[in-house]
């Protein structure tokens, strides 16, 4: 195993669930309890460092019994090696703590999270929309079940004709 | 997989054992070697396999190495050997593969953004699989196409000589209508004698063919297989409940497909007994009524006007109150209701439970009645028995099939092609008794021409050819002695010399038809419209129950009497109670017991009293005489059905109130007050019941059009406007409700199996009614010596497929009477000379057709046109048991007349 | 006694507060005030809303509000094969059209596991280093006049037009390219194309000085762009701040050195990195980006191998397009690729590339088919808007377009 992955798992035993390494990534999924503690601990340990927030996306498995699938990859300058860290969540409670604490630049990239998958930061300091409409009454639209073509709000826009 | 020798599946043959990749593999001696290995999971890629017919070996891509063999060795013709060491992988064979594939290649235009076979092509598969980037010496064929056929077109440069069409249409079609023909340098695929192509127009080798060399005209250039959506759903003309794949863009039905396809090419062999899943061209091709422009998109009410259109609410505000006044004024039994078999299940229930709930009246009907209740009831009644006795594996592996008075390759294709398989693959012994040569009966091992009209003689003396040559079931007479003795009786008393004459063959033919029913181990008996749609119709089945229940065969398994349903869903009309004397479940209206649980579930006290029941001609006579004022036709056109001897132009016109609810403006929307329009089949959810009582998902395929609604929502709405709430806010949930009060009923394809009781009927009522189905038949009047007779052609089925503009092309009207050349030469009636038909109803003029596979004697024109009207010639025989109508067959007069103005008769 | 002039003068000027005979001077009442900026803005870069809270004229929040442009992206990557998303790649940041594709190409080749051949390693770095100048030009061209200076917005945009058309000779667009493809790129060199390189290669130095003259000698440049918009170097790893706004504040991260991919590695050159973190070292950053950028194209373009363009993986990459009309195999292996796509294997990846504009990343989740699972864009505008607020706060109204123009925001990537 990798030894980050190693160490990880040594320090956090009841959350580790998996770690793969595939073509110079390494992914370790934990469990949604500890995701906060586990992220804290990466971007504290010196060895680790990991400080620089690179993404924070979601991918949904609509056939899973815990559907969404939220992901945090995180990168160390100084240490110049990557992380990525992830956790599932079921559809009916799709809640994941919020690590703006952590890393600042968690807000926007937890906002698209929400906006587009659904799923909820705790303790974000403004959950809101942030690439739809605040009032988008549809849904959200990266989830599977969400058609291509929308569900039809584009309709309601009222077209300037010709001759109007 | 198929482990079978490559031709009869139940031939014996000795166990083996050999080596693939390593593995040892059991199997038996003589199987392919291709189904061997497919056997173990490892699939070889093979463009001219097809798992429904024996192995071709012309594409060379199935190849394997076979120790003590130098080259590779095509795995599909290679037969399995005990001991043989088979290596399926590696390199040097997937370079062999891409040799052969590059080889078909390079003869192969660059058609692909053209090709209608473009994103469903093998070729590109494995092209792409195998990594082929260029060709080294490219020489396409420059052949042109080949257009000749009225809805196939032949590509002969993408063609890569596989053989899969011609091998489909030769060994499960048995049609045999392609051939190999070298022209031009090159080996072409053609019609039989490079015709044009004249057959049945099935389309399984437009299945089959892995590359786009098989086009069909109606579906040309118009798509990319990515681009449409297709919807698994059942076909909606006959019975025999194919499942299809209607692929549709928007609103448009762009073709169908079929579950036969190239893709499909591994199977078990032994499977197809069961249906090899290819259609008929009424599935595949007749598909443009479902998108036709003449559909009706809104609601029509009769004004001064005539008919204008109006919006929904208005015309089933109209419906409820008129219908609401009626039954105020003249209680409910003013009012009934007619509905067509192409209706769902579903809509079947809640159509019946309208009329007796809602309106509280029992004079309903279907279109079952017009010949499939004659067989029903004389089940029920003999052998406690309600649909078909036997499945379509049952057909196939039967030893002994008689069909008499079908021509079932015309009528029920698919289930032809079990008689066909049966006859191929399991040897068994087909008699076929008609009229006419019928395709069936080119291929039967027995065929028996029997009059037209004589099949219930044939019956007859196949009743009397048992008992006299003692061919009778000891164990099983010995059961009911009494009966036995009665039926003995009754049939003794019957002279050979009118059986033979009625029947119209040998009492020797008979006696060895009788001979091969009755040793034989596994027989079914199959009939059709000649039966059941004929005058004793209903007697009929009841001689054929005599006859199988003296042979033994009545309760033997693999055995049984079944008889073809016309429409989609007669079977499921009848299942649903849709018939004055049934409730669902097929249970007897009489039943107290039965009409008290549905009283109880509808919640509703149902009408009782036979002035409250009336089936088809029942409720046609009382709007003659005025008692019924309103009536609600689903789906039917009885002006455009019935003879007008028949009564039904005056019983319709003096309706006060006629509501015709239909996806067209048919001849009796035409008189109707309220025109509703409904949507097709493919456009609902529901399921239809087959003839072997599968319960089939019909699924919406595209949105009704515009204003058109599904007939259960009508129904619905209805009900619930005249007070009796009928709330379903989709048709499962209708589907709910049946499973409720018919527990089981969605068999998902599992139907029970059919047991006969006949032991009942047998021991109350045998007795009394046994002599009088054994009575000699009248003779013909001397003056008309003609026999004309009304049936089903392929390409149509009922009025439906004259809506559909592909099968309209394939087999237009001609409104010419067919007739044998002997004929037409005795009364030296040339190309030019018209003749004149009478029956006792009438005559007619009209032009002349030859038909030489029809009887001498005999005429025949089709029932799908009434242009000229030939149905009105017909009498109408309403039989006293079951109320069936029979006018398909009446004796007539044929002279020839000179035409002083040719434009006066009808071309 | 009617003031005089002279005595108003004494009023307005030259009151003392403090005496006692000096009437009490009116208190300034202030409240917080919202305005808003934009989306139809000249200033904005693109259709994006700011609201700003302002106390006088000092900013106390801002917050952008995004989504103007959002086209639904990644939901439409999840319709269509790999191929079929590199023009989607093109629209993100519209500037630097070349460097998306670049990004993509790289992820799906990492996920896939093909390797380029060192010729096409070799094009596809000298056209980004290109495409980094383009869009270095453009970004000093409008932050220029956005701050007042509106001749270098001519003189930026004149150069510009040199290597617009070397993009339209080579791959028919100047601004939405399309030029790589997944295993190499489209279409080879010319010769006349070198020539033209050479030849922007000399002529271009004197006019980056000629940039660097008109601003770095105007007072109102200096003012406006020392001091403003500072960002710690903590502050900023935090928020992922990545390319020339992280290289200001003193941290040199650049994954062209960090994690070397196409050539990089085959030339000498070095990464700016600024010292305070405010405007004017990110412009001193990307000035100097522009000169190195020059220097790599000259050294590449001297080793510049022979070779093939595409990578020879025929179930991945596409067929030249000369054979698909000609040659039947190649055409079906066209068809096979855009109708249902290549097999990509199962599994995920991230490969994050240095645009001009920062950390360009993919992450894309595969479950083995010819579409992707889910293709996440790791958009550098949108990062750095996350920030906006922080680096805006304290500054005044007119810093707001200083603080655009330095982050270098493009909306077609920020909302994708």
């Amino acid at each position: 195993m990798h030894p980050t992955a190693a160490q990880i798992q040594e320090v956090f035993p009841d959350a580790f669930q998996t770690a793969v390494e595939w073509r110079g990534d390494l992914a370790i999924t934990v469990s949604r309890k500890r995701l906060h503690d586990v992220c804290r601990y990466v971007h504290d340990t010196p060895n680790l460092d990991f400080d620089y927030i690179v993404h924070v996306s979601s991918v949904d498995w609509p056939d899973d019994p815990e559907r969404f699938e939220v992901v945090y990859e995180a990168y160390s300058v100084c240490h110049r090696h990557r992380i990525r860290v992830k956790t599932r969540v079921p559809e009916d409670d799709c809640v994941v703590d919020s690590m703006t604490d952590i890393w600042k630049g968690a807000d926007f990239m937890e906002r698209e999270v929400f906006d587009m998958m659904g799923i909820r930061f705790r303790n974000h300091p403004n959950l809101t929309r942030i690439l739809m409409p605040d009032d988008y009454p549809e849904g959200y639209p990266l989830r599977k079940d969400f058609p291509l073509r929308g569900k039809g709000w584009r309709d309601t826009f009222t077209f300037i004709g010709e001759k109007s | 997989m198929a482990l079978k020798p490559v031709t009869t599946p139940d031939v014996e043959a000795p166990s083996i054992e050999l080596t693939i990749d390593g593995q040892t593999v059991r199997t038996k001696a003589g199987v392919s070697l291709y189904d061997v290995i497919s056997e173990t999971g490892k699939i070889i890629p093979a463009m001219c396999y097809h798992y429904t017919f024996d192995p071709f070996g012309s594409c060379g891509m199935c190849l394997v190495m076979v120790e003590g063999k130098k080259a590779p060795v095509r795995s599909c013709t290679a037969k399995a050997e005990a001991g043989m060491v088979v290596r399926a992988d590696g390199d040097d064979l997937f370079a062999a593969r891409k040799k052969a594939v590059e080889k078909h290649l390079s003869i192969h235009p660059l058609d692909c953004p053209v090709c209608d076979a473009d994103g469903h092509c093998e070729l590109q598969d494995m092209a792409f699989q195998h990594g082929v980037t260029s060709l080294v010496n490219p020489r396409p064929k420059g052949l042109p196409e080949d257009r000749r056929s009225l809805v196939l077109d032949f590509n002969m440069n993408r063609c890569i000589l596989c053989g899969e069409c011609i091998n489909i249409c030769k060994d499960v079609q048995m049609i045999d209508a392609l051939q190999f023909f070298k022209k031009e340098g090159s080996t072409h695929v053609v019609a039989k004698g490079d015709n044009a192509l004249e057959c049945e127009f099935c389309g399984d080798c437009l299945a089959v063919c892995p590359v786009g060399a098989i086009t069909n005209k109606y579906s040309k250039y118009i798509y990319k297989p990515w681009q449409l959506k297709k919807t698994t759903t059942t076909c909606g003309y006959c019975a025999d409940g194919c499942q299809m794949q209607i692929e549709t863009s928007g609103r448009d039905v762009q073709r169908v497909t079929s579950p036969l396809s190239w893709k499909n090419k591994w199977g078990d062999r032994a499977d197809t007994v069961e249906g090899h899943g290819g259609l008929c061209v009424l599935g595949r091709f007749g598909f443009q009524y479902i998108d036709s422009k003449e559909r009706l998109s809104t609601p029509l009410v009769r004004t001064e006007e005539g008919l204008v259109p109006q919006p929904w609410y208005e015309a089933i505000h109209l419906v409820k109150d008129r219908l609401a006044a009626i039954k105020a004024e003249h209680g409910p039994n003013a009012i009934a209701g007619l509905i067509t078999a192409r209706c769902t299940n579903e809509e079947q229930y809640l159509f019946q439970k309208l009329m007796r709930a809602a309106i509280g009246t029992n004079q309903l009907d279907s279109s079952a009645r017009y010949g499939y209740v004659n067989f029903t009831r004389a089940m029920q009644h003999a052998a406690g028995v309600g649909r078909m006795m036997n499945n379509y594996a049952e057909i196939s592996k039967a030893k002994t099939l008689l069909l008499i008075g079908t021509d079932i390759t015309e009528t029920n294709p698919i289930t032809g092609l079990r008689v066909k398989e049966a006859l191929r693959v399991y040897g068994a012994k087909v008699v076929v008794a008609d009229s006419a040569v019928t395709n069936i009966a080119k291929l039967a091992s027995h065929p028996v021409p029997i009059n037209a009209g004589g099949e219930s003689g044939f019956i007859q003396g196949l009743v009397k050819a048992v008992l006299d040559e003692d061919l009778v079931d000891e164990a099983v007479i010995n059961a009911a002695p009494e009966a036995f003795a009665a039926l003995k009786q009754a049939v003794g008393r019957l002279p050979w010399e009118t059986i033979a004459s009625t029947a119209g063959t040998s009492r020797e033919s008979i006696v060895e038809v009788a001979h091969i029913y009755a040793e034989a181990p596994r027989a079914v008996i199959i009939c059709g419209e000649g039966v059941i749609r004929r005058v004793h119709g209903y007697e009929s089945i009841l001689r054929l129950v005599d006859l199988a229940w003296v042979t033994g065969k009545l309760t033997k398994p693999g055995c049984g009497i079944n008889a073809l349903p016309e429409e989609a869903n007669e079977q499921g009309a009848l299942d649903m109670g849709v018939a004055p004397e049934l409730l669902p479940g097929q249970m007897p209206y009489d039943d107290l017991e039965a009409r008290a649980k549905f009283e109880r579930a509808w919640n509703v006290h149902l009408p009782s009293g036979p002035q409250a029941s009336a089936d088809l001609m029942q409720i046609l006579e009382r709007c003659r005489s005025g008692q019924i004022k309103a009536l609600y036709l689903v789906g039917e056109n009885p002006l455009a059905t019935l003879p007008a001897g028949s009564g039904v132009r005056e019983a319709l016109e003096k309706v006060e109130f006629l509501i015709v609810q239909d996806p067209y403006l048919t001849e009796t929307g035409q008189l109707a007050h309220v025109v509703l329009p409904a949507s097709t089949s493919a456009e609902k959810d529901g399921t239809f019941t087959d003839v072997q009582g599968k319960v089939n998902r019909v699924r919406e395929a595209l949105e009704v059009n515009e204003n058109a609604r599904p007939d259960w929502e009508v129904f619905a709405a209805l009900g619930s406007l005249l007070g009796y709430p009928m709330d379903y806010d989709h048709s499962n949930a209708v589907q709910s409700e049946i499973l409720k009060v018919l527990p089981g009923y969605y068999n998902l394809g599992e139907p029970r199996p059919v047991i006969a009781r006949p032991e009942n009927y047998l021991s109350n009522g045998y007795i009394r009614e046994v002599a009088a189905r054994y009575q000699p038949e009248e003779g013909r009047p001397a003056d008309k010596p003609f026999t004309l007779v009304m049936g089903q052609v392929l390409y149509h089925h009922g009025k439906l497929s004259t809506r559909a503009s592909g099968l309209t092309q394939l087999y237009p009207n001609t409104g010419k009477l067919q007739m044998h050349p002997d004929d037409l030469a005795r009364l030296q009636v040339g190309e030019k000379d018209a003749v004149r038909i009478t029956s006792a109803r009438g005559s007619l003029e009209m032009w002349t057709q030859l038909n030489a596979n029809l009887a001498v004697g005999t005429c025949f024109f089709p029932e799908h046109f009434n242009e000229p009207a030939v149905k009105d010639l017909m009498d109408c025989v309403i039989d006293p048991h079951t109320g069936v109508p029979s006018f398909k067959l009446t004796q007539v007069s044929i002279e020839k007349i000179a035409v002083a103005e040719p434009e006066r008769i009808q071309r | 006694m009617k003031p005089t002039f002279e005595d108003q003068r004494e009023t307005i000027y030259h009151v003392d507060p403090a005496h006692p005979e000096n009437p009490a001077l009116p208190t300034l009442r202030t409240e917080e005030m919202m305005l808003n900026m934009g989306p139809q803005h000249p200033s904005t870069h693109g259709v994006l809303k700011v609201v700003l809270a302002l106390e006088g004229e000092r900013i106390v929040k801002a917050t952008p509000v995004l989504g103007f442009l959002h086209r639904g992206v990644e939901k439409l990557a999840e319709d269509g094969t790999y191929h079929q998303f590199i023009p989607h790649t093109d629209r993100l940041d519209y500037i630097c059209a070349m460097y998306n594709n670049f990004a993509y190409c790289r992820a799906v080749e990492k996920l896939v596991g093909i390797t380029v051949p060192p010729r096409a390693e070799y094009l596809r770095t000298i056209v980004a280093e290109v495409q980094r100048i383009i869009g270095h030009q453009f970004w000093l061209g409008t932050q220029a006049l956005d701050i007042g200076a509106m001749t270098v917005f001519f003189y930026a945009f004149r150069d510009r037009e040199i290597l617009l058309d070397f993009f339209d000779e080579l791959c028919g667009a100047r601004l939405t390219t399309s030029w790589y493809r997944i295993g190499g790129v489209e279409r080879d060199f010319t010769p006349e194309l070198v020539d033209t390189l050479r030849r922007f290669v000399e002529y271009f130095p004197p006019k980056i000085d000629e940039y660097v003259t008109f601003l770095e000698t105007n007072r109102i440049w200096l003012s406006r762009t020392k001091g403003v918009a500072v960002i710690s170097a903590e502050d900023a790893i935090s928020f992922g701040l990545s390319g020339p706004t992280l290289r200001g504040s003193g941290v040199d991260y650049d994954l062209r050195k960090f994690e070397p991919y196409g050539a990089y590695d085959q030339c000498e050159w070095s990464v700016p990195v600024g010292k305070n973190g405010d405007t004017y070292d990110r412009y001193w950053i990307r000035v100097e980006e522009m000169r190195q950028s020059l220097s790599m194209v000259r050294q590449l373009l001297e080793k510049l191998p022979d070779g093939p363009i595409m990578a020879d993986v025929p179930s991945v990459t596409l067929p030249p397009k000369e054979r698909v009309f000609n040659d039947l195999a190649s055409m079906i292996q066209q068809f096979k690729l855009f109708s249902t796509g290549f097999e990509a294997p199962r599994g995920e990846i991230y490969c994050g590339t240095e645009a001009a504009k920062g950390e360009l990343g993919f992450y894309i989740v595969s479950t083995g088919e010819g579409k992707p699972y889910r293709l996440k864009i790791r958009a550098p505008s949108f990062i750095h808007m996350g920030a906006f607020d922080h680096m805006a706060r304290g500054y005044m109204i007119a810093d707001v377009v200083t603080i655009f123009g330095t982050y270098d925001i493009v909306m077609g990537e920020c909302d994708r």
